[in-house]
């Protein structure tokens, strides 16, 4: 067949089987799927990362206010002890004292021992 | 057929990405615990810390019990230490009681008396077999009362001792030291024998030694009795002589009656004495003598007799003869031998 032939014998068009739409819709609805899928793994990652921080935070909570509680029971017991030893230093501070008056109750009753040794020995004397 | 395979192949492609995060984040839950405060493992840290503390505040406890005991028992022996004290204080109180009341039941019953806060004045009646004269027993609360002075407060000068007790305001009054006169420049002077201290000082300036049985007799600025035969400055000051006069002999020392010179002993004569008794307190006797109607005077040796019957623990022979003479509150209440006061030297006065 000539060039001259061709061009008066159009070719017969061929039959159209319509195959365009098919790749267009699913390529479509792949990535409307797609995005669904990043959309909701977004959200199903944030919602069990959130709840794995939350139990941690929880789990810390639980044994901050346990510790916070020991740390409590611990500053009475301080202060338990302050006021012990409050108490035994005032007394000690009173024994002490009591101590200093006790040492000049006895040098206060040796001298009047003497005083009376002095008194019985003049009585000795008496006419 | 490859239409197929590329529906199941395109997915997994895509989707190839979220199943690696899905993997990733598989045990993330557990991983995550990491994260959290190892609190678990200061437990037992924390633990035995407040153990510690307890166990600390038990014994802050039992120690605060057992100085609470210890304060208990130290007030508990200071009540017996005050109580003992407080025994003690009365039987010392009866010991002087008993002491005093012996003293006064060898004096007899008191003819005068006064007291004041610095002194204490009984004066007794010496009525003896042949002697007669005035007793006093002088409690001293303030030495500064008894007091040495020269007639007319001047060295040289004599005054008899009803004029020094009017002068100086005394309630009591004896004669002093012994003394003798002196020709100085055409002038006479009245010297008192031996040392005389008043208040503190040598009146004579220079010191004199113990000449014989001369001494020296006086009190110290505590009010106590000191008397000797001093041969040496130092060895009187030692004593810290406050007021005193010089005569002779002493006659008790120690409680012990001493031996006096032999041309004392034996001859009666008005006499002046001062002693102390035991507890402290003074005697001043003066005895009458030269008056056979009232009193021919007494020997130093019945003298001493008589003393130690007295109980007086130390006691001095004053100047005596004409010069004894006993002044209480302005009246002279015993009979000078001249039948008139003699001017002494010195005087020995209680002020009230």
């Amino acid at each position: 067949m000539t060039e001259a032939q061709s061009l008066n014998n159009p070719p017969s068009p061929k039959p159209r089987n319509n195959p365009a739409p098919r790749p267009f819709w699913v390529i479509s609805i792949a990535v409307a799927a797609w995005i669904l899928f990043i959309i909701g793994g977004y959200y199903v990652g944030k919602l069990y990362i959130d709840r794995s921080i939350e139990a941690v935070q929880q789990t810390n909570a639980v044994n901050v206010q346990a510790m916070q509680n020991q740390l409590d029971s611990m500053s009475n017991e301080i202060y338990q002890i302050q006021l012990a030893l409050s108490d035994a230093d005032q007394t000690l501070s009173n024994s002490g004292t009591t101590q200093e008056a006790l040492n000049q109750k006895i040098e206060e009753l040796d001298k009047q021992l003497q005083a009376l040794a002095e008194s019985l020995a003049i009585l000795k004397e008496a006419p | 057929m490859g239409w197929k395979l590329s529906l199941v192949i395109i997915p997994l492609f895509l989707l190839a990405p979220f199943f690696g995060m899905a993997a990733s984040l598989i045990g993330f839950e557990q991983k995550a615990q990491a994260l959290s405060l190892p609190i678990l493992d200061l437990n037992e840290g924390v633990n035995s810390v407040e153990e510690s503390l307890s166990a600390l505040r038990h014994n802050a406890i039992i120690m605060n019990e057992l100085v609470a005991e210890q304060e208990r028992e130290y007030q508990e022996q200071q009540q017996i230490l005050q109580e003992l004290a407080r025994r003690s204080q009365e039987h010392k109180q009866n010991s002087d009681q008993l002491y005093e009341e012996r003293i006064l039941a060898m004096l007899g019953p008191p003819v005068e008396s006064f007291r004041s806060e610095r002194v204490e004045i009984k004066v007794f009646k010496l009525d003896e077999l042949g002697y007669r004269g005035y007793i006093a027993k002088v409690k001293l609360f303030d030495p500064r009362t008894l007091k040495v002075v020269l007639g007319k407060d001047t060295l040289g000068q004599t005054e008899t001792t009803s004029s020094a007790v009017k002068r100086t305001g005394a309630v009591l009054g004896i004669n002093g030291g012994g003394f003798y006169s002196s020709v100085q420049g055409g002038r006479t002077r009245v010297m008192p024998l031996g040392n005389t201290v008043i208040d503190g000082k040598l009146v004579n300036h220079d010191f004199s030694p113990s000449n014989g049985d001369v001494f020296f007799a006086g009190i110290n600025r505590d009010g106590e009795l000191i008397g000797g035969n001093f041969y040496s400055k130092e060895s009187l000051m030692s004593l810290n002589p406050f007021q005193g006069v010089s005569f002779l002999p002493i006659l008790i020392k120690d409680g012990q009656p001493l031996s006096v010179p032999k041309e004392w002993a034996t001859t009666k004569q008005p006499r002046t004495i001062i002693g102390e008794y035991a507890n402290g307190d003074f005697i001043m006797i003066v005895v009458d003598g030269r008056q056979s109607d009232w009193s021919s005077g007494v020997t130093l040796e019945r003298l001493q007799i008589k003393l130690a019957e007295l109980g007086v623990k130390e006691g001095y022979n004053l100047d005596g003869g004409g010069s004894s003479t006993f002044v209480f509150q302005g009246r002279t209440l015993n009979r000078p031998s001249d039948g008139k006061q003699r001017p002494v030297a010195t005087n020995i006065v209680i002020m009230p």
